[in-house]
């Protein structure tokens, strides 16, 4: 057979002849289908709608550090940042710091009052003021006795070492120790209280600038609690003396070797033994501590355990007191400037001018 | 002129973005309260883990705000916004969980039997963020973007550098296993 008529005889032979597939077939290729992941366009539509509605308003709230995360690292520039990070430590540094430059002041300044000079010497208290003024006392011709000791002190100071114009004034003060430095600087007077009256007089019409500074002893004899008084008188009174200054004052021996430069020219100076009240003008300054004018025994008594509760020198007990302050700051607590220093909390100053008083005070 | 601090909650979004703009800090602030929650949703459904998830969330906004000069007011800002997290997350996503690695995987047949979910299927919103985050890499980023972004199979190829085909496939496998998942925590739920 010529190989053109085996062609033709495939070609009819097949050609048009179906074969009719297995059943299981079909079934084997809709589950190829299935498994290939075509599932309905309808089921795919659902699926993609459950999650974009489930989603598409759904918010998850942030931690609240990414805000400071993201302005910290990325929208600020770093020299804010660490800034925000290191300010704390600054403002607690910088305030220990102002703290014991604070406490070092206080101290130079309250060591420097206790050396001779009439208001921080008639301080009370501090073991190194007593220590300066028994320095004094030893140098000087007044030989005090225990209670009187600084207020004699710092009277005679001015009068020594400031020359004519620094003389003594008997100030307007009810009693106090008024008449005592009127008899230091006049001697040997008998009448103390005509002396002291001239004295004053004298100072008022030579317009002597007088200064006084004095510790009030004896609780009857004052009028006020000051545990320290500094009188500045441009023109003193002449008000006479208090009811105590005709007597003889215990506290307040003669000082026998006493020898002012300008004494005796006091003394011999005619002068009223009393001169009109609306006459004088008078600026009294006193410091007390507290808030309040306490009664003078309390006064005393306080300034007495100021200076009796504690003997370490100042310097130890101050720096205690800062290291104190220091803890606080740590711990968090409050913190005392007056207990860090050993000052007390509150210092009153008041002026009396005339018939007018001032009063301020002072908070640590 | 900064915005008024009275008027900060009230405040229009063309104000907003101008502020910001500006570089005015509360402004900054507020539009950060405004789309922060919205955003890290996004992020989340690309991310499995929440501190990847932030982490996009944190870069992709330091990105809006550096960019936001640029920005010329055309189409939706919120849109906007979008599409630079979800770029982060997508960066994130290669940093974090590698994508090509996970193309072939699942695709085993047991994983991709289906059961249909139901219409009135109710999953909450982390339901749903969990199933996503069960998915594979491929499966999960493939699926966001065609059926929640609305990408096309050509910009997903484009953007993951992969072929159309592996595109469709993925979107395939995603959705037949997540048909399969959804039945089966609609029954728990149930």
């Amino acid at each position: 057979m010529l190989p053109e008529n085996i062609d033709d005889l495939f070609r009819d032979g097949l050609d048009g002849h179906a074969t009719p597939p297995d059943p299981a077939l079909w079934a084997r290729l809709a589950e190829a289908t299935d498994a290939a992941g075509a599932p309905p366009a309808a089921e795919d539509a659902r699926l993609d709608e459950l999650f974009r509605a489930g989603l598409a308003a759904h918010a998850t709230p942030p931690g609240r550090h990414l805000w400071e995360r993201l302005e910290d690292e990325h929208l600020r520039p770093p020299r804010r940042r660490r800034a925000a990070a290191w300010w704390p430590q600054a403002l607690a540094a910088a305030l220990a710091l102002l703290l014991v430059a604070g406490g070092a002041g206080l101290l130079w300044r309250y060591a420097a009052g206790s050396r001779p000079g009439p208001e921080v010497a008639a301080r009370a208290g501090a073991p190194g003021l007593r220590s300066a003024a028994t320095a004094q006392s030893a140098a000087g011709p007044l030989r005090p006795n225990k209670t009187g000791e600084t207020t004699r002190q710092n009277a005679v100071a001015p009068a020594a070492a400031g020359g004519p114009k620094d003389a003594l004034a008997t100030a307007a003060a009810p009693a106090t120790a008024a008449p005592q430095v009127a008899q230091a600087a006049t001697s040997q007077a008998p009448p103390r209280t005509a002396r002291a009256a001239k004295t004053a007089s004298l100072a008022a019409a030579e317009n002597i600038f007088s200064r006084r500074a004095t510790r009030s002893v004896v609780p009857a004899s004052s009028g006020s609690s000051a545990t320290k008084r500094a009188a500045v008188s441009t023109s003193v009174a002449a008000q006479p003396g208090p009811a105590r200054s005709g007597a003889p004052d215990p506290l307040a021996p003669a000082p026998r070797g006493a020898k002012l430069p300008d004494a005796g020219a006091l003394a011999v100076a005619p002068a009223p033994v009393a001169a009109p009240a609306s006459a004088v003008a008078v600026i009294e300054v006193e410091v007390r501590r507290g808030s309040a004018a306490p009664a003078p025994v309390a006064a005393v008594a306080a300034a007495d355990a100021f200076s009796d509760d504690d003997d370490r020198p100042v310097g130890r007990r101050v720096l205690g007191g800062l290291l104190r302050q220091a803890r606080h700051v740590v711990r968090g607590e409050r913190v005392s400037l007056a207990e860090a220093t050993g000052l007390p909390e509150n210092l009153t100053l008041q002026a009396n001018l005339g018939s007018r008083t001032l009063t301020h005070t002072i908070r640590f | 002129m900064p915005l008024p601090f009275s008027t900060l909650s009230a405040v229009t979004e063309a104000d907003l973005i101008a502020a910001c703009q500006r570089g005015e800090p509360r402004a900054q602030r507020l539009l950060y309260e405004r789309l922060a929650g919205l955003m890290l949703t996004v992020c989340r459904r690309y991310l499995k883990r929440r501190e990847d998830a932030e982490e996009a969330l944190l870069l992709g906004f330091a990105q809006m705000f550096r960019a936001l000069p640029t920005y010329r007011g055309e189409g939706s800002f919120e849109g906007w916004v979008r599409r630079i997290m979800v770029n982060r997350a997508l960066m994130e996503l290669r940093r974090k969980e590698p994508l090509t690695l996970s193309f072939d995987d699942f695709a085993q047949p047991e994983n991709l039997a289906t059961a249909p979910a139901t219409a009135d299927t109710q999953l909450q919103a982390d339901d749903l963020l969990a199933l996503l985050a069960e998915l594979p890499p491929g499966y999960r980023t493939v699926f966001n973007l065609y059926a929640l972004e609305g990408y096309g199979h050509q910009e997903i190829a484009e953007l993951l550098g992969i072929s159309e085909g592996t595109s469709k496939s993925q979107l395939s496998k995603a959705r037949a296993l997540l048909q399969r998942r959804v039945g089966q925590a609609a029954a728990v739920a149930y």
